[in-house]
């Protein structure tokens, strides 16, 4: 097993997005892979400017999102994990509806939003584990403060991955796992088992394919968290 | 729409042949938006019809829809709005196939329906 066969395995759970919508309106679906997800478009009853998308997987309707919320998702707000607004936040809904939904373009500031939300979780239950790989020592000198407060104030089990010639920093608290080589440092991914709630598991996985460009996708379903989870202890420890 | 139109539906004599079942159905949005779509569409199934009653009005209050709120309007169709229209004679259901299929409508009604879609297309528009 590899984190890029955990990718390939995500290209098998099909999705289907219809796109309620004019014509030049339907640009924000360019997002999603068409591995995993097949988009239909249909007519809108005529003048009507309220496009959605419905969304199925193989058990059928998903959710139902409107155009411009979809919108939001490619612009989300950045909260800090303990900010009480994510309570209210639509934002968490919408990754609801689309997770295990394969991305090809998703820029950092997209994954940041959806890392946030992961991070708010694992804040709010206050245990468990939480596993997070940065594909650069910038990305993970950026977020040092993050996981330094989630290290110290709640009883999480953090652990970061990354390169070992990115050197410091090191978190009280936290375990850093190094590598010199490999797919550590080559993915971005968050993993967390909610102390086994499994109404609270979430991961995420995106590669860096260009230059702020993001392949992957978000999950909260629970056998995937683990299953990837357990890979990284097995692999990495 | 022109202003001729508008007066000779809403002057009070058009209007008052229209039965009063048929201002019921359309004082409900759900049930106006499967109509919106029933005109457009003419035949869906009350599955279809649930995904775009559901996807339509999520879409107009900013928002999403999840499972669960598909799940009520579906029965909510089903039960209550579907019978309305049937008994207002808009639309037609065929319980074998689970099909709404548009009725054929006099020209009274069919303006009301469209009217009524255009102040709300306009009424969104100047929202957003």
């Amino acid at each position: 097993m590899t984190l890029s066969e955990f990718l390939e395995a995500v290209e098998h759970t099909h999705r289907t997005i219809v796109v309620y919508a004019d014509e030049d309106d339907v640009g924000v679906v360019d997002q999603f892979d068409t591995r995993n997800v097949t988009v239909e478009h249909r007519r809108l009853p005529p003048g009507d400017p309220s496009g959605f998308l419905t969304i199925y997987d193989r058990d059928g309707f998903v959710g139902a999102v409107g155009l411009d919320e979809l919108r939001d998702l490619l612009a989300p707000p950045i909260y800090r994990p303990w900010d009480e607004a994510f309570v209210s936040s639509g934002y968490r809904t919408l990754l609801e509806i689309l997770d295990n939904t394969l991305f090809t373009s998703f820029v950092r500031r997209q994954l940041l939003a959806t890392s946030r939300e992961i991070e708010n979780r694992a804040w709010r239950v206050g245990r468990g584990t939480l596993r997070v790989g940065f594909q650069s020592f910038a990305a993970m000198h950026a977020q040092q403060p993050v996981y330094e407060r989630l290290a110290a104030e709640t009883e999480l089990d953090v652990h970061l991955y990354g390169r070992g010639d990115w050197g410091p920093p090191e978190i009280p608290d936290a375990t850093i796992h190094r590598e010199d080589a490999g797919e550590i440092g080559a993915y971005w991914f968050l993993a967390y088992d909610a102390d086994g709630d499994e109404t609270n598991e979430c991961a995420l996985l995106a590669e860096e394919w260009l230059a702020d460009q993001y392949y992957g996708f978000w999950t909260y379903d629970a056998d995937l968290v683990d299953h990837l989870l357990g890979y990284l202890v097995e692999t990495y420890g | 729409m022109s202003g001729k139109d508008e007066r000779d539906l809403f002057d009070g004599r058009r209007l008052g042949q229209i039965d009063d079942a048929v201002f019921t159905v359309m004082s409900d949005r759900h049930r106006r938006v499967a109509l919106y779509f029933l005109l457009e569409y003419e035949r869906m199934t009350l599955a279809e019809l649930a995904d775009v009653v559901t996807g339509w009005t999520a879409a107009r209050r900013n928002g999403m829809a999840t499972r669960e709120e598909r799940a009520r309007v579906s029965s909510a169709l089903y039960h209550h709005h579907v019978p309305e229209m049937v008994d207002a004679g808009l639309v037609d259901y065929d319980a074998a196939t689970e099909t709404v299929a548009l009725a054929p409508l006099p020209d009274d009604v069919l303006e009301l329906v469209e009217q009524t879609r255009e102040y709300e297309n306009h009424e969104r528009r100047d929202a957003s």
